[in-house]
């Protein structure tokens, strides 16, 4: 029986002729407490990133920060740190002279790149993951008189927020297809201030939005009308 | 231990078209599982056919292609005994191996008949169902060997690096005296029958990279001369020719190193020319009426296994404080620092105007004058050259980035 290119069979030969999509991709150093934080301003100026090694070797891991929102010299990290093998490490950062205005940054986590070497046992494909943490620091609406600034813009089954105020905001949105009847699961949401919009997915039938913070205060929104 | 997959697929260009074979092998730890799809008209030059097989720490199974060719094979073994059967053409062959009493290593049982094979002290012997065997006894410098099949016996002794053997069927008819010393080899044969005397003399010299042969004739029979060459240059270059009086001796070979991973060659036999170029992933040989490329990759998936993990305190004291002045955004430059004892240390520059390092220790440290590949297209400057680190203390250190200007071409 003589096999033809194409079919079932091309396919298995492309599986052999192709393999980098099916090269899997070892973590050099990992994040175990995730990739946001947020520290109010009347809490702690201090947080840490927990990071880990599965390798058996030790790794150099650098960590780069970009500012988000405010000014970069309030913020301290190290910027490069030994991973021992097999190793947990928490790195502690520092919000300096802390205030009550919104900063934000995000540290790059990666990796030195390695050379890309040709070895006589084949091709060494190396690949480098890079890590964004973003880390946050402000005060929440502190009471309940406070005035929330945001912005909600239904799309094609989104809804995009941005907050134009000065103080974060969380609450929790729960999609609804008539008002008391959900359409889905409540939703978190964090609002940095002066960010970009930030879009959230809807259930297909939802045609009502309830917004509900931490102080009980609601904001409704109708599908197609725009409120706040 | 990972779980490993191989694959290969290998695609022939024939006169009529494109055919594929194919083939994957699963291995984790003892236990492995593949399977290989040739089709029939690429059995010839595959030289291996299509089949399943399975390994596991006790045995293995094949079907189709065996170790032992098309069939169907089974092997199953502990640590002092073995029993393999092989099934080929409604004909078996089943082999048990192990030790046992009167030194027996062996017992065989096919078509042919029984067979078994042991070795007692410096006798070694094979008997054959049917009256047929072998017994040989063998020191350092002395070896004597009597042999016995259906058609001829065969009888020989070694002296040290002589070796005297005599060949018959129902009389004797054939003697050979071979000398052997080092990779040198030279014997003298001669044949008497009915066709009347016939004397072949071979003799085989390694002269350090290089190897000469030849045989010569001499008598009524059609044995062809031959006188060869090989050439091996400590692995990079082999290059064989054989030349004789008969063109199915007739053949060329060479191949050289490309770096340390291809291997491109020719090869000349009774068929034509074939070309070949090897990498350990890649395979591409060409003749006239053929050509293939053969593709080899091998997948290592590590098992997500719970590992205890080391818990470390990373510790401030000290601290080093780098100030970036001039440009702050740039690529991330590997820099290393001197300690008083010459210890190297890596820092690693990253964009940004402030960066804080806790990974050196407490001590004095120069900067080391950045190579030109460290930052290329920038210069980097420190100020001061030295700094020193102490336990409590902040120490800043500011460095100068700038992009490297190039000369202006004024047409």
């Amino acid at each position: 029986m003589a096999i033809r290119i194409g079919g079932r069979f091309g396919a298995l030969l492309l599986f052999a002729f192709l393999p980098l999509p099916f090269t899997p991709i070892h973590g050099q150093v990992s994040v175990q407490n995730g990739l946001a934080q947020f520290l109010t301003c009347d809490g702690p100026t201090q947080g840490e990133i927990i990071l880990q090694n599965q390798l058996e070797t030790p790794l150099t891991v650098l960590l780069e920060i970009d500012t988000l929102l405010g000014s970069k010299t309030l913020f301290r990290i190290p910027s490069e740190i030994t991973l021992p093998p097999i190793g947990r490490i928490s790195v502690p950062y520092t919000w300096i002279r802390p205030d009550s205005m919104p900063h934000g940054v995000c540290v790059f986590i990666s990796c030195p790149p390695k050379q890309i070497s040709t070895t006589a046992e084949g091709w060494a494909i190396h690949t480098q993951l890079r890590f964004a943490v973003k880390l946050y620091r402000g005060c929440l609406s502190e009471q309940p008189e406070d005035i929330i600034r945001v912005n909600a813009q239904f799309g094609s089954h989104t809804l995009s927020w941005q907050n134009v105020g000065d103080r974060f905001w969380k609450a929790s949105v729960l999609p609804m297809a008539h008002v008391g009847e959900p359409s889905g699961p409540d939703i978190s949401l964090f609002l940095v201030p002066h960010m970009p919009s930030v879009a959230m997915q809807l259930p297909q039938n939802t045609q009502f939005v309830l917004a509900t913070d931490e102080w009980g205060r609601q904001l409704g929104f109708r599908f197609t009308e725009y409120a706040h | 231990m990972p779980i490993e997959l191989f694959t290969w697929a290998k695609a022939y260009a024939l006169g009529s078209g494109m055919i594929l074979a194919q083939g994957f092998q699963y291995q984790h730890h003892a236990w492995a599982a593949g399977a290989q799809w040739v089709p029939a008209a690429l059995e010839r030059l595959q030289t291996s056919q299509s089949g399943i097989y399975v390994n596991t720490p006790w045995g293995d199974y094949y079907r189709g292609q065996t170790p032992l060719g098309k069939g169907q094979f089974i092997r199953v073994h502990s640590a002092q005994h073995q029993i393999q059967y092989f099934h080929q053409n409604n004909q078996h062959w089943i082999e048990w191996s192990g030790n046992s009493s009167f030194g027996l290593k062996r017992i065989v049982q096919d078509h042919q008949g029984w067979l078994g094979e042991g070795r007692w002290h410096n006798w070694t012997y094979v008997l054959r169902s049917g009256g047929q065997g072998q017994l040989t006894f063998a020191m350092p410098n002395l070896s004597v060997r009597a042999m016995r099949s259906r058609s001829q016996w065969q009888s020989a002794i070694r002296i040290r690096q002589a070796t005297l053997q005599v060949f018959g069927h129902s009389q004797w008819n054939s003697t050979r005296l071979l000398f052997q010393q080092g990779g040198h080899q030279f014997f003298f044969q001669e044949t008497h029958g009915k066709e009347g005397l016939n004397l072949v003399l071979y003799g085989r010299l390694q002269l350090h990279q290089n190897i000469i042969w030849g045989q010569l004739p001499f008598g009524e029979a059609q044995t062809p001369w031959v006188a060869g060459w090989r050439h091996v240059n400590n692995g990079k270059i082999q290059a064989e020719f054989q030349t004789s009086s008969s063109t199915l001796f007739r053949t060329a070979s060479g191949s050289i190193w490309l770096g340390p991973t291809w291997r491109i060659g020719l090869q000349k036999n009774p068929i034509g020319w074939q070309f070949i170029a090897q990498h350990p992933s890649i395979r591409i040989a060409g003749r006239w009426d053929y050509f293939s490329i053969e593709v080899r990759h091998h997948f290592k998936f590590r098992q997500q296994t719970s590992i205890e993990l080391h818990d470390v305190v990373i510790l401030k004291d000290p601290e080093l404080h780098i100030v970036t002045q001039g440009m702050h955004q740039h690529p991330s430059f590997l820099l290393y620092v001197l300690d008083e004892h010459g210890n190297e240390y890596p820092v690693h520059l990253l964009s940004g105007e402030d960066q804080w390092k806790w990974h050196l220790p407490e001590g004095t440290y120069t900067w080391k004058k950045p190579q030109r590949s460290t930052a290329p297209g920038y210069t980097v400057l420190f100020s001061p050259e030295a700094f020193t680190l102490k336990r409590g203390l902040t120490t800043d250190q500011v460095v100068q980035v700038a992009k490297q200007k190039t000369s202006i071409h004024w047409l």
